[in-house]
C-alpha cells in the first residue's frame, strides 16, 4: 500500500457530525442523538477500511451519510478532494455514480417486481452508460463477473439464493463502475459457507478492478479476514484506527481490547468464557461525559470522567483516543515526521 | 476446561430423539423437513445442534415442545423421549405440563418473545403459580431472586418493568430467568446470542456456563455460529437438509472433522488470529437445497467433491467411526471400513 499513501485519498471525512432530533416534550428542551460525534478518516483507492463496533455507535450512519442518505449536521466528506457533505441532490448525481452500496438483507434490497436483468440494467440507464444490444451484453459481463450467468438474465429475486442474491446486489453495484462500494454488513445475512464464497469475491473484484470498499462490520473476525485497515467506533466516535494487523496483534484502547477479547474462537481448546465488559453501551442521547467509555472501562480514571481524549498516533498509522494509554505513548513524544491524513483532522470535537 | 468435570458421575439420558419425521404439508404438495433427526442428551451435558438455515434444526427444537407451527408441519414418524416417555403420545394436557417445567425454551429473539404489555415479572410468576403452585407473593419473591440470579441489577425494580424498558441483553437474561423458573431438566437454547452485540453475548455465555455448574441442567444448542458451540458445548450434531450427517465429541468434530459438508463449514469460518495469517477461504460451492427441492440419496452431494453415483442413489445411515464419533457418508464410511479391513489381513 505504499504507492498508495503518496496519492490523495479516494474519500476523506473530515469532522463528521449527524445529529438526528429526538421528539420534542412540552417541558424539555429540544433533544440531540449524536449518532455520530466529530469522525475522522480517509479510503485509499484499492483499500479496505472495514468500521467496527456495536449497534449503536453510529457506524451504520456513517455509511448512510457518505451515500448521503442522511444529510450530515457538519463536517467533510471529499470525494477525490470535492466535498459532497452539502450538495444539493441534482450536484449530487455524478458521485452516486463513484459510490454505491451493498445493503446487509439482499431479500429487502431488491425489487421483487424487476427480474436480475432490470435490476442491473436501471443503473446502466440512469446514467446512460450503454444502450441497445450492448446493454445485454453488458448485463450479462455483470451477471458473470459475480459468479452468476445469462440463464439468469429473466429470474426474479425469489428464485435466488441468498447468496445469489447478494451476487446480485454487487452486480447492481458494479453496473455504473463505482470507485468505492460501502458495504453495510454485507455478509451477516449470509450462511458460513455461502459468506466464504461472497468475500472471495469481493477481493477478487477489488483486485480486479482497484475499487476501494467500507466495510461496516461487526464481526470481528470476517473484519481481520477481509480489510486493511481498522477504524472501532463507540458512541459515534472513533476510538481507534490503524492497518489490521496493528489493531488485532496490539490493540491499543481498552474498548477494542474488550471487543477483541470478546469474540469467541472456534477452537475448543482455547475456551475463554469470560465477561470482557460489564454493563451495555449508553444511550447516545445522554452520553457520559469525557471520554464516553469511561463508565465500562477497567483503567477509568478522574481526567476520563472529565475531558474528552483527543486521537494521538502511537505507532506509524495506528491512532487511539485513549488518556490512559497515552501516557506511555513514546510515538507521540517524537516530533511527527509525516503529514498524515488522520492526524490532520483527528480532533475529536466537544459539541 | 474439561467437559468431563461438568458432567455428573453417572450422567443418565434424559432426551432422546429418534428417527424424528417431520413434513410440511402445504398446497404446493408434501416436503419433509426432518427425514430421520435422532440424538440424545444426557444430564449437565450441552449439546449443539449445528446448520445452517434450512436445515431444520429450529423445527426439530420446536417438536420437542411440540410447538413447531401445524400446520405445515406434520410429525409423521419416530419418537421423543423424555426421561423414558415418549412426549409424541402425550395429550395436549399432558404436553401442558411439560411446556416451561420439564423442557424450557430461549428464542433469539427476546423482545418477539416475550409479551409487550405484561411485566418481566409477571412473566416470570406465570409458570411458578401453574407448574408449582407457588402463590403469587411466594412466586413474585421466587422471581426477583431469579433476575438476581442471572445478574440482571435492581431485580426488585426490574421485576415490575415492561420488556421495552429492559435492554437487549438484559431481556436475554430475563427470558433465561423466566426459563429456568421451574428448574427444567432441558434448556432449548435457539441462537441465544445471535442477535446481541459480542460483548453482550459474551456476558450471555459465561452465564449460561455458570448457571450450567449451578442449576445443572442439561443444554440443548441451536446455532448456525461453530465459535459460539467450539466455546460452549460438549458434543455436536451437526444438520444439513433434514439429516444428521455428524455426531461427535466438541474436540472430535473440531480437531478431526469427517463428514465433507462439516469440513467444507470449518473451512469456511473466518477465525480471528493474533499472527495475521489471513488464511484463504474456502467456502462450499453452491448453496443449501431448499425444502421441497432436496435431491434425492445424500442431501450433500451436489456440494459434495467426494460424490459419486452411489451418493445420488441411497441415504447414507449413520455410522459409527469411534466411541464418540458417527458420521453419515458413504466416502468416509468406504474408506474407515476398508482400513478395517487392511488391518485384519496384517
Amino acid at each position: 500500500m505504499s504507492e498508495a499513501l503518496s496519492s490523495p485519498p479516494l474519500l476523506q471525512v473530515d469532522d463528521l457530525i449527524v445529529r438526528y432530533p429526538v421528539k420534542k416534550s412540552l417541558f424539555k428542551a429540544r433533544q440531540h442523538v449524536h449518532a455520530v460525534n466529530g469522525v475522522s478518516f480517509h479510503v485509499r483507492r484499492g483499500e479496505t477500511l472495514a468500521l467496527v463496533g456495536e449497534s449503536g455507535c453510529g457506524k451504520t450512519t456513517v455509511g448512510r451519510s457518505i451515500m448521503r442518505l442522511v444529510r450530515p449536521s457538519s463536517g467533510s466528506i471529499r470525494v477525490d478532494g470535492i466535498d459532497i457533505a452539502s450538495l444539493s441532490r441534482r450536484e449530487l448525481k455524478p458521485y452516486r455514480r463513484k459510490i454505491q452500496m451493498v445493503f446487509q438483507d439482499p431479500y429487502a434490497s431488491l425489487n421483487p417486481r424487476m427480474t436480475a436483468g432490470q435490476i442491473i440494467g436501471e443503473p446502466l440507464g440512469n446514467f446512460d452508460i450503454v444502450h441497445g444490444a450492448d446493454r445485454e451484453n453488458r448485463i450479462i459481463a455483470l451477471l458473470e463477473k459475480v459468479g452468476l450467468s445469462r440463464t439468469h438474465l429473466h429470474r426474479y429475486p425469489h428464485e435466488f439464493s441468498g447468496g445469489q442474491r447478494q451476487r446480485l446486489g454487487i452486480a447492481r453495484a458494479l453496473a455504473v463502475e463505482p470507485s468505492l462500494i460501502v458495504g453495510d454488513e454485507p455478509l451477516s445475512a449470509l450462511d458460513v459457507s455461502v459468506q466464504a464464497q461472497i468475500v472471495n469475491l469481493l477481493d477478487h473484484l477489488q483486485q480486479e478492478y482497484g475499487l476501494s470498499y467500507l466495510f461496516i462490520a461487526h464481526d470481528l473476525a470476517v473484519v481481520q479476514q477481509i480489510s486493511h485497515r481498522v477504524a472501532v467506533m463507540y458512541l459515534g466516535r472513533i476510538v481507534e484506527i490503524g492497518e489490521t494487523a496493528d489493531i488485532f496483534r496490539s490493540p491499543i484502547h481498552p474498548y477494542t481490547q474488550a471487543l477483541l477479547a470478546a469474540v469467541p474462537l472456534p477452537d475448543p481448546r482455547k475456551r475463554r468464557i469470560i465477561e470482557p465488559l460489564r454493563g451495555e453501551v449508553p444511550s447516545p442521547i445522554a452520553p457520559p461525559s469525557g471520554c464516553a467509555f469511561h463508565p465500562r472501562c477497567a483503567l477509568a480514571e478522574d481526567r476520563c470522567r472529565r475531558e474528552a481524549p483527543q486521537v494521538q498516533e502511537f505507532r506509524s498509522g495506528h491512532f487511539a483516543a485513549c488518556h490512559v494509554m497515552a501516557r506511555n505513548n513514546e510515538y507521540a513524544a517524537r516530533p511527527s515526521s509525516r503529514e498524515h491524513g488522520f492526524a490532520r483532522s483527528g480532533k475529536i470535537a466537544n459539541s | 476446561m474439561n467437559p468431563s468435570v461438568l458432567t455428573p458421575a453417572l450422567p443418565e439420558t434424559v432426551l432422546e430423539v429418534s428417527d424424528l419425521q417431520v413434513q410440511f404439508e402445504t398446497i404446493d404438495g408434501i416436503a419433509p423437513v426432518l427425514d430421520g433427526l435422532s440424538y440424545t442428551l444426557k444430564s449437565g451435558e450441552t449439546l449443539a445442534i449445528v446448520g445452517e438455515s434450512g436445515c431444520g434444526k429450529t423445527i426439530g427444537a420446536l417438536s420437542l415442545l411440540r410447538l413447531a407451527p401445524s400446520p405445515p408441519a406434520r410429525i409423521t414418524g419416530g419418537s421423543i423421549r423424555l426421561s423414558g416417555r415418549d412426549i409424541l403420545t402425550l395429550t395436549e394436557d399432558e404436553m401442558r405440563g411439560i411446556r416451561g417445567n420439564d423442557i424450557a425454551m430461549i428464542f433469539q429473539e427476546p423482545m418477539t418473545a416475550l409479551n409487550p404489555v405484561l411485566t418481566i415479572g409477571h412473566q416470570i410468576v406465570e409458570p411458578l403459580m401453574l407448574h408449582k403452585r407457588l402463590n403469587r407473593s411466594a412466586a413474585w419473591e421466587r422471581a426477583v431472586e431469579l433476575l438476581r440470579l442471572v445478574e440482571i441489577p435492581e431485580p426488585e425494580r426490574r421485576a415490575s418493568e415492561y420488556p421495552h424498558q429492559l435492554s437487549g441483553g438484559m431481556r436475554q437474561r430475563a427470558m433465561i430467568a423466566m426459563a429456568l423458573a421451574c428448574g427444567p431438566k432441558i434448556l432449548v437454547a435457539d441462537e441465544p446470542t445471535t442477535a446481541l452485540d459480542v460483548t453482550i453475548q459474551a456476558q450471555i455465555l459465561k452465564l449460561m456456563a455458570d448457571l450450567k455448574h449451578r442449576v445443572g441442567t442439561a443444554i440443548l444448542l441451536i446455532t448456525h455460529d461453530l465459535a459460539v458451540v467450539a466455546q460452549t458445548a460438549d458434543r455436536v450434531v451437526v444438520m444439513y437438509a433434514g439429516r444428521v450427517v455428524e455426531d461427535a465429541s466438541v474436540y472430535e468434530l473440531f480437531e478431526n472433522p469427517r463428514h465433507p459438508y462439516t469440513r467444507g463449514l470449518l473451512a469456511s469460518i473466518p477465525k480471528l488470529s493474533i499472527d495475521d495469517e489471513r488464511q484463504k477461504l474456502e467456502g462450499i460451492p453452491g448453496s443449501v437445497p431448499p425444502v421441497g427441492g432436496r435431491p434425492s440419496g445424500c442431501t450433500f452431494a451436489p456440494r459434495c467433491t467426494l460424490a459419486r453415483d452411489e451418493c445420488r442413489q441411497s441415504v447414507p445411515v449413520l455410522e459409527t467411526v469411534s466411541p464418540t464419533h458417527k458420521v453419515a457418508c458413504w466416502a468416509v464410511i468406504d474408506a474407515t471400513s476398508k482400513q478395517e479391513k487392511e488391518q485384519a489381513i496384517v
